[in-house]
């Protein structure tokens, strides 16, 4: 049986190729009885993001590769992961994926009807603009910034800066003619593939903002498999996730000196740097934490703390 | 009372039709402006155009604007004519009754699962509320043209100038 | 009969009900939606998506330009906005041969530079130029034709959405393929001024008077400069249209969707301050018109993007390109083949969703034989700028017949020698490369 997948990125990202893999490692596994159709760029659910998670929540997909952030307006608890500075290290995001915080999540999307078989990586959010280098929260200062999503907004308020919400296909054009002089998004997943760095010269490599992947499937469907087969699934889902994670962080280690080589202006600020942007977007952070809930901020706090 | 049933769909568009331009230019003067902008203009745009696409079906349904192409239809002998036109219509009831069905279905979704909007974080099914009646009221307009041409009131053609 | 059906793919019937649909005379966006849903039907997957995917198909951001673009298109018409431009142009050069052809053509490349969308250039400037058209000659269906070709080249000439895509999908450099495409485009609207005098030639009646009689100019009495400069003022505020929506965009206040807003608005108040020919009914009736008509058209987007999907889903591109491309090793034949694919699916589909599922069969093949990404995107825009203009799906085509209240094959027709001439401007920009080329190599 051929299993259909739906992702929301193109074809070239770490996503699809996470896809990729679990699909030749579940053929593999299952002796070729089952194998994956990938579907790139949201085209099973007509391009919309938003709406794949809960097709494969209803069983009219199968498994879905999404990031937290697009299964919010769902899920609204998602939005925990990425928190203003929630996370310093690659160490902390994994204490909370791969370990019990992680799970309350999975818990909770399974009640939408989605299996949670494996968490991957979308990567932390970076900053770039036009106008100057961002060393300072005061830098932010009066910029117009397009942002993804209402958390995003707070948080540059809570910065001083103008945001702004504008579809990804009008913010190139928006870049480039200065309706907007800034945006924010993960390196290897936006800023190099779309070519971000054609129409900004400053990024700073903030950390501001976490965003995880994850592979999931429909509950009917998991529920119609045997144990074995249910095992097998999620033995290459898990070994396609590490591979995705890890060919994430690879390339966005090489990215920053991509992005160097290709003109841009990279600054990465020092630990007391980013204290101070920890604090400026404190406001933000509670009013969120808020709307999520304290038992899971705490649970995410405390897990993170334990990992240092 | 009879103007508004005859006009509702017309009423519906102008005043949407009319509220998305003063949003959205409002949202470019405030941007402009000031340090503010009006985030949640995309969110109310692009839905406001799903309902401007439904309730203006409706429009075009009633004067026969829908496009089709005649070619075929006019080499083929006068008195498959009707026929044809009566398929033609069935067809096209079908396909717009299956729609409102399909959007209803969509929106029980939306409504069952607590789906929010993205920027606004309003029930998504809110946005939606309206489509299956709008495909309804496309074919009670639809129906009603064919009912004229058949009783050669309206001309079935696209005036050829 | 079913039985036979049963070893034929669902896609391809879809596509074969689909024409069988047209010939019965259903409206085209009905025969689109009727199709894909037998074909989802058959294949057993999608009908439960269906609901959603007419939504997603219309709520793009990016499509809110046709609205309000035709919603500025009807009120400059109702407010005698257009008029007083048309007025302008015949009095500037509407007597050099070809009079309003020319303009026209030369107003879609200068709007080409505005807009990013193909259907909403016709949407916006296409009432104004048609009606000039006419008034000088042209039959309706050719000057309809004329509109449709050369508001397709908006996707070409930069700014256009369908490059961005293009450079994110083939991994190319956005900012070289919008200089690439400056020059090709240009290009095209001389093959259509070429074949001007064709689409004139039948057009106008034998002995027909020429454009001083039928419609003299105002104020012959005049000298020249007096005449332009008395027309310069009654069209001002209309001639500032494309300088306010230049204007603004270059300059950073809006983005190329927001300035179809801008254009209504400034249309609006064009009608009430300067020349006050709004009326509330005026405004009611305009709101109606234009609602109805960019309904007609975004119908046919909805449904078309479930046809569209069944396309995707059965792999319909894949599995013709797969069977094509194994035909020949020679290059120039490859390039052919993948030409006339991407003109076959452009006649279906909208050109974003025809470079999201050819372009990923089709970037292996141009890597592995060297070409230039850059060339090939431009290609594969002018190819897709055709698609605009090709029936059955001809987006342009439907704007234009609902804006001239024509039947669809009579501006096809009409569209056909500006086909033509596209065509043959496409073989050009293939075989010549440099055309593409220098002006990126020339700035580097
Ligand atoms: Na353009
Ligand atoms: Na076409």
């Amino acid at each position: 049986e051929t299993l259909r997948l739906s992702h929301n990125t193109g074809d070239a990202t770490t996503w699809h190729k996470g896809a990729e893999k679990f699909g030749e490692l579940l053929a593999e596994k299952t002796g070729g009885e089952i194998d994956v159709r990938v579907f790139p760029n949201a085209q099973l659910s007509g391009g919309d993001q938003m709406r794949q998670a809960e097709m494969v929540g209803r069983g009219a997909l199968d498994l879905v590769v999404t990031s937290a952030i697009n299964v919010t307006p769902l899920v609204p608890e998602m939005a925990v992961f990425s928190l203003p500075y929630l996370y310093s290290s690659y160490e902390q995001v994994d204490a909370t994926t791969q370990g019990a915080p992680g799970q309350m999540l999975a818990d909770i999307l399974l009640e939408k009807g989605i299996v949670v078989l494996a968490w991957g990586e979308n990567g932390f959010r970076e900053v770039t603009n036009n106008i100057r280098p961002i060393r300072t929260p005061e830098d932010m200062q009066g910029l117009n910034m397009r942002v993804a999503g209402p958390m995003y907004i707070d948080v540059m308020n809570a910065l001083g800066a103008n945001p702004q919400q504008m579809q990804w296909g009008e913010t190139m054009t928006a870049l480039q003619q200065g309706v907007v002089d800034g945006q924010e998004n993960p390196i290897g997943a936006v800023i190099i593939p779309q070519q971000v760095y054609e129409v900004q010269k400053y990024l700073t490599a903030w950390h501001y903002s976490y965003d995880p992947v994850f592979l999931g499937i429909s509950r009917a469907k998991w529920d119609s498999y045997d144990a074995d087969t249910q095992a097998h699934i999620r033995d290459a889902a898990q070994e396609a996730m590490a591979y995705q994670r890890q060919i994430t962080r690879e390339s966005t280690a090489s990215g920053i000196e991509f992005l160097r080589e290709k003109g841009m202006e990279v600054y990465e600020p020092t630990a007391e740097e980013l204290e101070a942007f920890r604090a400026a977007t404190k406001p933000a952070f509670d009013t969120w934490a808020a709307k999520v809930g304290e038992e899971l901020v705490t649970a995410f706090q405390d897990a993170i703390s334990a990992a240092n | 009372m009879g103007f508004l049933l005859r006009d509702a769909e017309k009423i519906i568009c102008a005043v949407i039709f009319l509220g998305m331009t003063a949003l959205g230019f409002a949202n470019v003067v405030v941007r402009y402006g000031t340090n503010l902008s009006l985030a949640a203009t995309e969110e109310l745009l692009t839905n406001g155009f799903l309902l401007l696409t439904v309730f203006g079906g409706a429009i075009a349904a009633r004067r026969g604007e829908h496009l089709a192409v005649t070619l075929v239809h006019d080499a083929l002998p006068r008195a498959l004519w009707k026929p044809l036109f009566l398929m033609s219509v069935l067809l096209t009831v079908g396909l717009l009754a299956l729609s409102a069905w399909f959007s209803w279905q969509a929106l029980t979704n939306l409504y069952g699962n607590g789906m929010r909007s993205y920027a606004l974080g309003l029930p998504a099914w809110y946005y939606q509320a309206a489509l299956p009646f709008g495909f309804a009221l496309i074919i009670v307009r639809y129906i009603q043209h064919a009912l004229e041409v058949l009783k050669g009131r309206a001309k079935d053609e696209i005036p050829d100038v | 009969m079913f039985e036979a059906l049963s070893d034929i793919s669902a896609g391809t019937q879809m596509i074969v009900l689909f024409f069988l649909l047209m010939a019965l005379r259903v409206p085209v966006a009905f025969a689109l939606g009727l199709s894909a849903v037998y074909a989802m039907w058959r294949i057993g997957f999608g009908l439960e998506l269906a609901g959603d995917l007419i939504a997603a198909g219309v709520t793009k951001f990016s499509l809110l330009a046709i609205p309000f673009f035709i919603l500025a298109g009807t009120l400059m018409g109702t407010l005698g906005i257009a008029e007083r431009m048309i007025r302008f142009f015949r009095v500037l050069i509407g007597t050099l041969p070809g009079g309003m052809g020319v303009v026209g053509t030369v107003v879609c490349l200068f709007w080409g530079a505005v807009s990013g969308s193909g259907p909403a250039s016709v949407a916006a400037i296409g009432p104004m130029i048609i009606k000039g058209m006419e008034e000088d000659g042209y039959s309706r269906a050719y000057a309809a034709g004329l509109v449709c070709a050369g508001a397709a080249l908006s996707i070409v000439i930069p700014p256009s959405i369908g490059l961005v895509i293009y450079g994110v999908i083939a991994e190319a450099s956005i900012s070289r393929l919008f200089i690439a495409a400056i020059v090709p485009g240009l290009f095209m609207g001389l093959a259509m001024l070429a074949v001007l005098p064709l689409a004139t030639r039948g057009a106008r009646p034998a002995g027909s008077p020429g454009l001083a009689a039928l419609c003299p100019a105002p104020d012959p009495g005049l000298p020249y400069g007096r005449r332009l400069g008395k027309a310069f003022r009654e069209s001002f505020w209309g001639l500032m249209t494309p300088v306010v929506i230049l204007g603004g965009i270059y300059s950073g206040i809006f983005t190329p969707t927001e300035a179809a807003l801008v254009a209504t608005v400034y249309a609006l108040a064009v009608g009430a301050l300067a020349y006050g020919t709004l009326t509330l009914r005026g405004l009611y009736d305009a709101l109606g018109d234009a609602a109805a008509s960019s309904a007609v058209v975004m119908l046919v987007v909805a449904y078309a993007s479930l046809f569209g999907w069944v396309v995707t889903v059965e792999d319909l591109v894949g599995s013709y390109s797969g069977a094509l491309l194994g035909l020949s090793d020679n290059e120039w034949v490859i390039l052919l083949v993948i030409m006339l694919i991407l003109l076959l699916a452009g006649m279906f589909m909208d050109a974003v969703t025809v470079m999201f599922i050819s372009l990923p069969i089709f970037m292996p093949v141009v890597r592995e034989l060297g070409w230039d990404p850059v060339w090939f995107g431009v290609l594969v825009m002018v190819n897709l700028a055709i698609g605009l203009i090709t029936p059955p799906v001809g987006i342009n085509l439907y704007v234009a017949a609902n804006v001239t209240r024509l039947p669809i094959e009579r501006v096809a027709w009409g569209a056909l020698p500006f086909l033509i001439a596209s065509l043959v401007g496409l073989a050009v920009i293939a075989a010549v490369p440099s055309m593409s080329q220098f002006l990126v190599a020339w700035l580097n």
